[in-house]
């Protein structure tokens, strides 16, 4: 029996309300809470649950946990609650009230997708002008940890960023508890909805797990989505809500940087082995289905058949559903044709292959945002893109030939024209000084950080 | 004891047995589940397919020839040579290559197949021919996409039916189940009324979802004239698929159901290439946007559901919030460059689904109804804490839970009962009722509660209205919507203050109620005959 720490705990949760306790016993504790605080108001049922338990609760619990105690007074309701803390062991949970950023992701994975580097880069940028709490969910366990001392804490009533996505079914429940009942401000950077708009070209079991990520973003305050062609997507989900009767998010664009790291003095043609005169055509991204390789390497075929010399550099990860993509690759190598993958390479080598490129072919059935095509265009080199979505909005006047993905004839003639045609890669390459200047990873991040600040948390009246 | 008292005092309102009695179907269901008959079914399956088959017809490149045919009088203009089966391929995919055209490449690629192409598969044969030399080497091409999505599909030998110019519906779930949830209430309603209706054909999908066949007489009858308590028929699931394949063409396709994983992507291609009118029925997006309610696997398959929308012409949307949801949905896709569909309204009718059985006997106690399967949405709980505040109030009332019994997981409702039955409160949960004893129930109750989360429609709330009984329901999305009309109270359905509030009004104050009777009796009536005649209109059934 550990009399101690839930006494430390109801500390901890009165001085979180603001209250000082006089009693001295476990019972005059809860009395004192009892009298202080209304049931009425939610927040304070998750306040002690998370506290209790030392992990957020999920929201049936709290309302649960409510509505007995309204029902049957607080005593009776937190007597469960109150032997199992006495049973648990390790510290009790802190409450905090700060800027709390779930960087679960991230610190997690070795790798960089374009949400990690978002991510990354806006947390730093952070850092340099205000106090930042990284906190992760515990795998196995699903608390919530400070990142520095992995001391279990529990958000409330200050704000609450989610700069990833969160799939996992107990981390996106208790982030939707986090949003409903913490009295912090919420705020989510939204990348895109692609699990639930293009299911087709997804990997198994992810727009199931979607759907629960967008369940928690319904109870958020603001959602950022890093293009407007995201921010549609956005927009439609929360039209979709009007059947739960939630308003859903304030869905405010904030479009990501163009930007691309410093040259390298790598010789990257050496690197890959690419003969001096031949024309590099670059494409950057992993062979998902939705990347639309397929079509890619058809339209290179048509081109390579029609005499036109160029190597293709196609630098990404292996994914998931492409037999179609390996065994047309493997035919085409068979019959000769220059083509160089590479699966993991240095940003360093990414960047030098940006600036040797002739062009770049970023040709996705549907993208957030789409760095490659950014960094690409920022590198001064030029583009052929899908002419819809954020893809257009990126390339268009920038220094991008448009065309609809799904038209090989398209790609095609797009392509030949790109590699071919001199005097209208120039006009291309003109085009690129278009791109915003000066606008970097630390502009963007204050600019979703205004979004943060704009949120006032109404009292919760939540009954 | 006082618990089992009131349990049978519930049982004698509704005039129904706790306990269902074992009938028939059940001793057919238990020899379904036997591993013997799990087994065997492969063996009686090829036993079928022979008898299916025509003596001296079994050979792979006499069915190919038959199935071409079959297609060439849709694809070639006037005379075609039938000398060699691959001289009119020759000539039908020269007539195809002249077109140019998708609807006419996915009719000869199904019909050479047998069998419908997913997307991915279309779009390879589509390319595939761009690098034919001649018409010779195009109709080898065909040949060999055709013999892979045979050898995928194991429809060598099946015949094929096109359907030209009908309404070809697809009702997959409702032919093979007898269980009625909302969307197959609707199916069966309508195809009831539709049954005789000339240029209607049903359509369910084989075993292994790669193309579409037709029902059998046993899955007509089921899908049209079933009830609740129908007799169970052994059927021989797919084996008729086995040997006929049906391609809709020039047609209306109508999807009254939310298509299953294993054929949605056919119906994905089907919707995009075909050059078909598909016509979707619009109940709700609850597993995109509600994770939390369904399991993984449900809003898993919807995602793929909703690849399907993106290629359809029109949804009919059983409500006005449901339309509002779905077209969130389709600006959602114009990120990808997707046009997506029309989106139309149709409300479901208010018609109780049957009459009662008996005269409901006069009520000592109110009655008070929450009818609606037994799952996290539907907010149960929340009603039985509302009671529980008004019992303690004094006042004297029977709260009966009807339903179907929801995922195995949860046992919240059930928890929250058995707590109440044990503290001596008059409540009790029905499973398994039919259509009769709801009717029943809906005339004896005082008053319905539906205050579920969220709702494309809300069918329970209709009935108990046409029932002539008050609803308290949700001040949010479809259920408002109903209520406008008049006959309801609406509450926060996350308040239990509130329904609290509105069920004492009701329980306490007759006047309440017999206005709010008032209300139900000055209420548009639509039945089911008018959606019915309406959604004929919408697919264009009966025009030439």
């Amino acid at each position: 029996m550990s009399g101690a720490r839930v006494r430390a705990a109801l500390a901890g949760i009165a001085d979180a309300a603001g209250l000082s306790l006089a009693e001295r016993s476990v019972p005059g504790h809860v009395a004192e809470l009892s009298d202080a605080l209304d049931p009425r108001d939610r927040s304070w049922s998750y306040l002690i649950l998370a506290v209790l338990r030392t992990r957020i609760p999920p929201a049936d619990d709290v309302v649960a946990f409510a509505r007995r105690w309204q029902s049957e007074g607080l005593p009776v309701a937190i007597a469960p609650e109150l032997r199992r803390a006495g049973r648990g062991r390790g510290p009790v949970a802190r409450v905090v009230n700060a800027t709390l950023v779930d960087v679960t992701d991230t610190s997690r994975s070795p790798y960089t997708t374009g949400i990690q580097r978002v991510a990354r880069e806006t947390v730093a940028a952070w850092k340099q002008s205000i106090e930042v709490c990284e906190v992760c969910f515990d795998p196995d366990t699903g608390r919530l940890r400070a990142r520095s001392d992995n001391s279990p804490v529990v958000p409330f009533g200050g704000r609450f960023v989610l700069p990833e996505i969160a799939v996992e079914r107990a981390r996106s429940t208790a982030i939707a508890s986090i949003a409903r009942f913490s009295r912090s401000a919420t705020l989510a950077i939204g990348f895109d909805c692609i699990p639930m708009t293009t299911a087709e070209t997804c990997g198994p079991g992810m727009p199931g797990a979607f759907a629960h990520y967008l369940s928690t973003l319904a109870r958020f305050d603001v959602v950022t989505p890093i293009s407007a062609a995201a921010g549609d997507e956005f927009r439609g989900w929360r039209r979709m809500l009007v059947g739960v009767g939630l308003e859903g998010p304030r869905i405010d664009d904030v479009d990501l940087p163009f930007t691309v790291g410093d040259a390298s003095t790598v010789d990257v043609r050496q690197v890959l082995g690419i003969d001096e005169s031949d024309p590099i055509v670059l494409a950057v991204g992993s062979h998902e289905p939705r990347k639309n390789h397929v079509r890619l390497l058809e339209a290179c075929e048509v081109l390579w058949r029609r005499g036109i010399r160029f190597t293709l550099v196609m630098v990404g990860g292996n994914a998931w559903n492409t037999r179609r993509f390996d065994s047309l690759l493997s035919r085409l190598r068979r019959a000769g044709r220059p083509i160089v993958t590479r699966s993991a390479v240095d940003d360093d080598v990414v960047w030098g292959l940006y600036r040797v490129a002739r062009v770049t072919a970023f040709v996705s059935l549907n993208e957030g945002f789409g760095l490659p095509l950014a960094e690409s265009l920022a590198a001064g080199t030029p583009a052929v893109t899908s002419s819809f979505g954020s893809m257009a909005a990126i390339g268009a006047e920038r220094g991008a030939l448009l065309v609809d993905p799904r038209s090989v004839p398209d790609l095609t003639d797009a392509l030949a024209s790109a590699v071919t045609d001199d005097a209208l890669h120039a006009r291309l390459v003109a085009q690129t000084s278009g791109v915003p200047q000066g606008y970097g990873w630390s502009d963007y991040a204050a600019r979703v950080l205004e979004r943060l600040d704009a949120v006032t948390v109404e009292a919760q009246g939540d009954v | 004891m006082v618990t089992v008292l009131d349990d049978l005092r519930i049982a004698g309102i509704l005039s129904i047995e706790p306990e269902i009695p074992a009938e028939p179907r059940d001793e057919i269901e238990r020899l379904k589940s036997t591993s013997s008959w799990r087994l065997t079914a492969p063996l009686r399956r090829v036993r079928m397919v022979r008898s299916e088959l025509r003596p001296g017809a079994v050979s792979r490149s006499g069915a190919l020839r038959r199935r071409l045919l079959a297609v060439a009088p849709h694809l070639v203009d006037g005379e075609f040579a039938t000398s060699s089966t691959l001289s009119i391929l020759r000539q039908v995919t020269a007539a195809v290559a002249r077109a140019q055209d998708d609807a006419r490449l996915w009719l000869l690629f199904s019909a050479t197949a047998g069998a419908l192409p997913d997307a991915d598969e279309f779009a390879a044969l589509r390319r595939a021919l761009v690098w034919a030399r001649d018409d010779a080497a195009a109709a080898r091409t065909v040949l060999q996409h055709a013999v892979a999505l045979m050898d995928r599909s194991h429809s060598h030998y099946r015949d094929i039916d096109i359907r030209e110019r009908e309404v070809v519906v697809d009702v997959d779930y409702c032919a093979t189940h007898g269980f009625t949830s909302g969307v197959q209430r609707v199916v069966r309603e309508t195809l009831r009324r539709w049954r005789s209706h000339e240029g209607l054909y049903l359509a369910a999908w084989d075993s292994e979802g790669r193309a579409m066949r037709p029902l059998t007489d046993d899955e007509i009858e089921r899908t049209t004239a079933w009830h609740r308590g129908h007799r169970r028929i052994i059927d021989m699931q797919g084996a008729h698929g086995a040997t006929v394949s049906v391609i809709p063409w020039r047609s209306t396709v109508l999807l009254p159901e939310v298509a299953a994983d294993r054929f949605a992507p056919r119906l994905a291609a089907l919707a995009s290439h075909s050059g078909n009118r598909v016509v979707a029925i619009g109940y709700d997006t609850i597993p995109a946007t509600d994770g939390f309610f369904v399991a993984p696997e449900q809003s898993q398959s919807f995602a793929r559901y909703l690849t399907i929308l993106k290629g359809v012409d029109q949804i009919v949307a059983i409500s006005r919030a449901a339309a509002a949801e779905f077209a969130g949905f389709i600006e959602a896709v114009a990120a990808q460059g997707v046009a997506g569909p029309q989106i139309t309204v149709l409300a479901l009718p208010e018609e109780v689904p049957a009459e009662p059985a008996d005269p409901a006997p006069p009520a000592e106690i109110p009655l008070v109804l929450a009818v609606g399967s037994h799952e996290i949405r539907k907010n149960h709980v929340v009603i039985a804490d509302a009671a529980e505040i008004l019992w303690r109030e004094g006042l004297k009332f029977i709260l009966l839970f009807a339903g179907g019994s929801g995922p195995e997981w949860y046992t919240d409702l059930d928890d929250r009962v058995t707590e109440l039955v044990l503290a001596g409160r008059t409540v009790a949960i029905v499973e398994g009722i039919s259509d009769e004893e709801l009717a029943q129930a809906y005339a004896a109750a005082r008053v319905q509660i539906v205050v579920s989360l969220h709702e494309g429609f809300g069918l329970p709330v209709v009935e108990s209205l046409s029932a002539g009984t008050p609803v308290i329901t949700s001040e949010r999305g479809s259920m408002a919507e109903i209520a406008e009309a008049g006959g309801c109270v609406v509450v926060d359905p996350e308040s239990v203050t509130a329904l609290a509030d509105a069920m004492r009004r009701l329980l306490t104050d007759d006047e309440e109620l017999e206005r709010l009777r008032g209300e139900i009796a000055d209420r548009p009536r639509t039945t089911w005959n008018d959606y019915a005649d309406r959604l004929w209109q919408v697919v264009g059934g009966g025009r030439p």
